[in-house]
């Protein structure tokens, strides 16, 4: 009798075992959603570090498709336990109820290691909705032989940084024509892209102007655009910025592909992530070392930005704890030195920026602006709604559009988004 | 047979039969079409949060400039394409529906881009429309004739795009066109050209009249085509610029259910489209009836 009852229990077993219905081994694992150029090895690496490599799965989509992606499988109730996120995104997500608020998983001494520019990102009505994988910042990169022809002389501090002014007759210096009167070289690409491009990266980079010349996006309570991105000194960054384009000349309206590595722009804001491509993807202009970097121009304000990609918990995540376990594994102190030094990104935490070797440009730089000048994009539930009408104004502009009416509709949308 | 066949007047055998198509066409027609009027009437976001606010969400089209621009913008696009793609459909058509060596081979090169897919077409020509290194642009600088923007320039853009859908598409109407032309009794052109009618006027007294019903299947499928189904080009292309000028209604309301999660207003402009083009489609059937009956 005994040995019949042991034979159906070992029966049991070994039928629900196949099944991946084993009884004594814990595998639960958490879902991360994100896209491949999110250094998906480096993350990896991180949680190995934490002993965390084998709790967690990673599920990606190209990164175009990605926000229309997440917007879909949160609705289908399909998404991930934890989610890469845009930093001025949180709040979009954080007010339409999917995301976790941190507060009850995380310690807030371990909060303050942040940087002030990430804590204010990650932070939104009150609550903490997301951990950063790292920060960001952007220099104004230079051409050397440009600059030496030209006898200008970069800046390589932050107290020294150029103001606008300076900056428009450098441009001016640098700008080139053949015996046609076109213009072989362009003195300055004031944004991350050129200016027929809708994507984030010309908002990161254009709302600078207004930050120069002492505008603003939002109100600080981010409930109007009306008097801030409207104001007179917004309207004068708008103004200052089509002149580069339309009376002096000196920045392109007109798209040039690698304009800076096939040296036909002299100057360019964009980020330090552009070492790493102009190595894999320039190696002749990476290796003849031409470029050089100098802290962001200044207007009455000095101002650089921030704010990068995070990881969130899902509201409908059913391992909160281990999704917090795998965050934290990434993005605590051990894991974002692992993640930052092998990635080359930003350390969003000061203790990593401390332990990371900055040494050299262009990362002396940042860091000074980082802790000294960074800001962080507006932090509303309706940024997407207001990204879109800053850039489609700042492009406007760029191509001729009169201020006045580009601000107005753009305040207009802007404004109806915020009701 | 079952009780329920012997009721008077009554079979369910055919509701049996038709129950699978009705049920697909339920979930996948009806019931979404009804939920977005009602989602028409709601502010409403992607991700679940819904509130009914009655008509602010058609307050705000009728007032919203990007809509209006959107709106002339796909308006425009539909009248050009409409005309310009069926005349050159119906015109290489009459060249290449003779049996003459060689316009079998033509007929196969035109319509090569019939069946390529739309995203490698748009990719195609937005690197021929490159400023900087495209092959049109290479050509102009060869015969000293100043770069253009295409679809960099606000004033270029649409005109550029416009040219590659017609690209992509004429030769499809063509071979419709062709089946059209081919049904028109050879005797009727022999006797035109005994009573001495020019190839102009067989054209305009022969052929046209008796394409009448062709011409407007083709002017009825490009209207709604080039109205409703262009989201491709402008996606690879454009993305909606240069300063909104190919923002196409379709394209508008997939950013904004998309790209800022405003399912709400998308499915206003969604149900504005769908009027639009039942009108259009309406007006064209009885302007074909009233010539038939003419």
């Amino acid at each position: 009798m005994k040995a019949k009852w042991f034979k159906w229990v070992l029966s049991l077993v070994l039928v629900l075992s196949p099944l991946g219905l084993n009884l004594f081994a814990d595998n639960a694992k958490v879902i991360i959603d994100t896209f491949p150029d999110l250094f998906i090895d480096q993350m990896i690496h991180a949680l190995q570090k934490a002993g965390l490599a084998d709790k967690a799965e990673i599920r990606t989509v190209p990164q175009n498709q990605y926000e229309s992606k997440l917007k879909l499988t949160i609705a289908s109730g399909d998404v991930g336990d934890v989610i890469c996120m845009d930093a001025p995104n949180i709040a979009y997500y954080a007010d339409a109820g999917a995301l976790e608020p941190l507060e009850a998983y995380w310690d807030k001494g371990d909060f303050n290691d942040l940087v002030g520019s990430a804590r204010s990102a990650m932070t939104w009505n009150g609550k903490i909705w997301a951990a950063p994988l790292n920060e960001s910042n952007c220099v104004l990169w230079y051409n050397k032989d440009m600059f030496k022809a030209a006898k200008l002389t970069a800046p390589t501090k932050l107290s020294e940084a150029w103001t606008v002014d300076q900056l428009l007759q450098a441009a001016i210096k640098l700008t080139k024509k053949d015996s046609s009167g076109k213009t072989t070289v362009y003195g300055i690409l004031p944004q991350m892209f050129s200016s027929d491009t809708r994507n984030e990266g010309m908002s990161y980079t254009q709302m600078l102007w207004t930050w120069w010349f002492g505008g603003d996006i939002l109100s600080k309570d981010g409930k109007t655009a009306k008097g801030y991105f409207d104001s007179p000194a917004s309207k004068q960054a708008l103004h200052f910025y089509q002149d580069l384009f339309q009376k002096y000349g000196v920045a392109p309206a007109v798209p040039i592909s690698g304009g800076f590595e096939a040296e036909r722009i002299a100057m360019w804001i964009t980020g330090p992530w552009m070492i790493g491509e102009w190595k894999n993807h320039f190696p002749d202009f990476y290796k003849a070392n031409k470029w050089g970097a100098m802290p962001l121009p200044k207007g009455v304000a000095a101002a650089s930005n921030s704010g990068s990609w995070n990881l969130a918990i899902s509201r409908q995540s059913k391992n909160k704890q281990l999704a917090w376990q795998v965050v934290q594994g990434i993005t605590g102190k051990d894991g974002a030195y692992v993640y930052c030094s092998e990635t080359g990104n930003l350390p969003a935490r000061q203790s990593v920026l401390d332990k990371t070797d900055m040494s050299k440009p262009p990362f002396t730089i940042i860091k000074e602006q980082l802790v000294q000048s960074a800001r962080c994009r507006p932090v509303t539930p309706v940024y997407p709604q207001i990204t879109y009408p800053l850039m489609d104004c700042f492009n406007a502009v760029a191509l001729g559009e009169a201020v006045d009416k580009a601000v107005s509709d753009a305040v207009g949308k802007m404004e109806r988004a915020l009701k | 047979m079952t009780p329920l066949t012997r009721r008077r007047g009554w079979i369910a055998t055919p509701y049996v039969f038709l129950a699978p198509a009705l049920v697909i066409i339920f979930v996948f027609i009806i019931y979404p079409g009804v939920n977005m009027i009602y989602l028409s009437l709601c502010r409403a976001s992607i991700m679940g949060k819904i509130a009914f606010t009655g008509m602010d969400n058609y307050v705000t089209l009728f007032t919203s400039s990007d809509f209006y621009s959107s709106l002339t913008a796909s308006i425009t696009f539909m009248i050009v394409v409409v005309v310009a793609q069926t005349s050159i459909a119906l015109a290489v058509a009459l060249i290449v529906q003779s049996e003459r060596k060689g316009m079998g081979a033509l007929r196969t090169l035109f319509f090569i881009p019939v069946v390529l897919s739309f995203v490698v077409v748009a990719f195609l020509w937005k690197f021929l429309y490159n400023p900087d290194f495209g092959l049109i642009n290479a050509l102009f600088g060869a015969l000293s004739i100043a770069r253009q923007g295409f679809l960099s320039d606000p004033n270029q853009a649409l005109g550029s795009m416009i040219v590659a859908c017609i690209w992509k598409s004429f030769a499809f109407f063509m071979m419709i066109f062709i089946a059209g032309l081919k049904e028109i009794p050879n005797e009727l052109y022999e006797a035109a050209h005994l009573d001495g009618a020019k190839p102009a006027q067989r054209l305009r007294f022969i052929t046209l009249p008796l394409l009448r019903r062709t011409i407007l299947f083709v002017v009825v499928i490009t209207t709604m085509d080039s109205f409703i189904k262009v989201f491709t080009p402008v996606f690879v292309m454009t993305d909606g610029g240069p300063r909104g000028r190919t923002d196409l209604l379709v394209y508008f309301i997939w950013r904004t259910a998309f790209r800022l999660g405003d399912i709400g207003y998308a499915s206003a402009v969604a149900m504005l489209m769908f009027v639009f083009v039942l009108v259009i489609n309406l007006v064209q059937l009885k302007i074909g009836e009233v010539h038939d009956a003419h």
